[in-house]
């Protein structure tokens, strides 16, 4: 039996989050690294070099244990995550000699005879007893290849509950024994569940084998269009905290309490330090609570809590991959996506949240990509173009994994639908797709531009239009 | 800042600039995290994503004092 240290409280760690990490200065056992936010999916090795080194310094592991949080492979889908995927969570795990490493119970990709679609979303999985069988393999599969102890975390989930499908926490202890791994516990994702009509958390809590929580994830959440969002927006509800007090005597493996906050919303709230360090205190409060080795795991007996009935059985021989690949088109605004099985208002208006987030995701991936490029098009052409333009590049182009990606596609959009229509803007999506490749590849890349270079540049930096500028061919050579 | 400027032809100018300029040029980006790192997937978390609404507010100072809109 593995025998994993007892690391206390942490926050989750993502270039941006240094001011959190100076706040919470002595109060932090740990980080929790989610790498695949800052390097490029289909490099070798992860990108294990310069930047990575660099973002491990900026998260003091050189001074306190880091643990690995996968936000790119996750486990929960028909579709295994990517071999070299795997492969770069497995060389940064190494890296910082991680205890335990996470992923999501959840898919962000379906395969078919094209290839692969991304969702643009963490999605939830179906919840059958093959998909529980499954979805086990490839938990047994991805440990072996990380070759370090694995938990995965409980999901969120906007969708109403299925008819017949297996209760949050039977589905999640089948797979979890089937696996013998690890659970991260996300109280935040269950509490929005709960909050949204899924399983109670009492419920929950009987079904779950407490035994396995090695982790409990804690974050904040916003209400929009009547659905509990697990935003990761602020600090921890205080109600969440009375739950999460409640609870954590009853976790017999209990390794760590992480914290998440999003690095924009963490800028924008504008908390002080004594705020974030009286949060910080709240959670090693939690952490007193514990009580090792005492307390029981999942409730005894073979109940199988299935969901309420409130319909018929769905339809004999509808496969996972089959529920997986219709929710994904659903909420990816694909032209062809089906209405649904049961064309249920609740379940119509909940794929319409889910929508939005992604629509939300794929301007937030784009404007990392192509900040000034987009800069130009919002100050040229106004908001509501620029809005047409998201809105044309979504109906055309599937959702990509990684921004750099997605900031390519959308280029592809923006050079078909303006062209021309505004000066010098070639020159500045040129330009910015330059700095990204050469990033991803290293080496010199070279790119024409129709005007001096800074001249057309620095103002887009500082948010400002760079005006009329005269044609001046330059070639530029980007240098690392 | 340029490392070299050299007029190549009596058209087109040739300029080299280090990849790091684009992170020295966007103070927004800058103010939370090097572009560069920002490209991987987006975070842990299933809410709104709000970078595209801060770029959309965003404007600053000659002085770099970030201002919304």
């Amino acid at each position: 039996m593995t025998t994993l240290p007892a690391l206390g409280v942490g926050a989750i760690f993502v270039p941006g989050l240094e001011p959190l990490l100076a706040a919470g200065n002595g109060l932090l056992d740990y980080v929790e690294i989610e790498p695949q936010t800052f390097w490029f999916g289909d490099r070798k090795g992860g990108g294990v070099g310069e930047r990575v080194e660099a973002v491990v310094a900026a998260a003091g592991v050189d001074h306190r244990p880091a643990l690995v949080h996968g936000v790119g492979c996750p486990v929960g889908g028909s579709a295994p995550p990517p071999v070299d995927d795997l492969a770069n969570l497995a060389a940064f795990a190494d890296r910082v000699d991680a205890p335990w490493v996470s992923e999501h119970l959840s898919f962000t990709a379906v395969d078919d005879a094209d290839g692969t679609d991304w969702t643009g979303l963490l999605l939830p999985p179906p919840q059958t007893a093959a998909g529980a069988e499954h979805v086990a393999g490839t938990i047994r599969d991805v440990r072996a290849r990380l070759d370090r102890p694995f938990a995965f975390e409980t999901g969120v989930n906007y969708l109403p509950e299925t008819p017949g499908d297996l209760a949050d926490g039977v589905f999640w202890r089948r797979v979890a024994e089937a696996a013998d791994c690890g659970i991260l516990l996300d109280l935040h994702n269950v509490w929005c569940n709960a909050r949204n009509g899924r399983q109670p958390l009492d419920d929950l809590f009987d079904d779950l084998p407490l035994d396995r929580v090695w982790e409990l994830h804690l974050a904040a959440g916003e209400q929009r269009d009547g659905v509990w969002l697990d935003a990761h927006d602020g600090l921890v509800d205080p109600e969440l905290l009375a739950i999460a007090a409640d609870l954590v005597p009853r976790l017999p493996g209990l390794r760590a309490i992480t914290f998440e906050i999003m690095p924009e919303y963490f800028h924008v709230g504008g908390f002080t330090t004594r705020e974030v360090r009286g949060q910080l205190g709240r959670l090693h409060d939690l952490w007193d609570l514990r009580r090792p080795g005492v307390g029981r795991g999942a409730r005894g007996g073979e109940q199988e809590r299935r969901t309420r009935r409130i319909g018929a059985d769905p339809p004999a021989g509808v496969h996972e991959r089959e529920r997986e690949r219709v929710l994904a088109a659903r909420v990816t605004d694909r032209p062809d996506a089906p209405a649904g099985d049961d064309g249920d208002d609740d379940e119509r208006d909940r794929i319409a949240v889910m929508q939005d987030l992604v629509r939300a995701v794929r301007r937030g991936l784009a404007v990392s990509a192509l900040p000034l490029t987009l800069r130009l098009l919002r100050l040229e052409l106004g908001r509501d173009e620029v809005e047409r333009l998201f809105r044309l590049h979504w109906a055309a182009r599937p959702p990509q994994q990684y921004a750099d990606r997605e900031g390519a596609e959308f280029a592809r959009t923006v050079q078909a639908e303006v062209g021309d229509r505004v000066a010098h803007l070639g020159s500045v999506v040129a330009w910015e797709l330059a700095v990204i490749d050469q990033a991803r590849h290293g080496g010199s890349r070279t790119v024409d531009l129709t005007c001096e270079p800074l001249a057309l540049l620095e103002p887009l930096g500082r948010g400002d239009h760079p005006g009329a500028l005269p044609v001046a061919p330059h070639r530029v050579t980007v240098t690392p | 800042m340029p490392e070299r400027f050299e007029r190549a032809t009596s058209t087109t100018i040739h300029v080299s600039l280090p990849a790091r300029v684009a992170h020295d040029l966007d103070t927004f980006t800058k103010v939370q995290a090097s572009i560069l790192d920002r490209l991987g997937c987006g975070g842990c978390t299933s809410g709104y994503d709000i970078r595209w609404g801060l770029e959309d507010r965003f404007r600053v100072t000659k002085d770099l004092e970030v201002l919304a809109q």
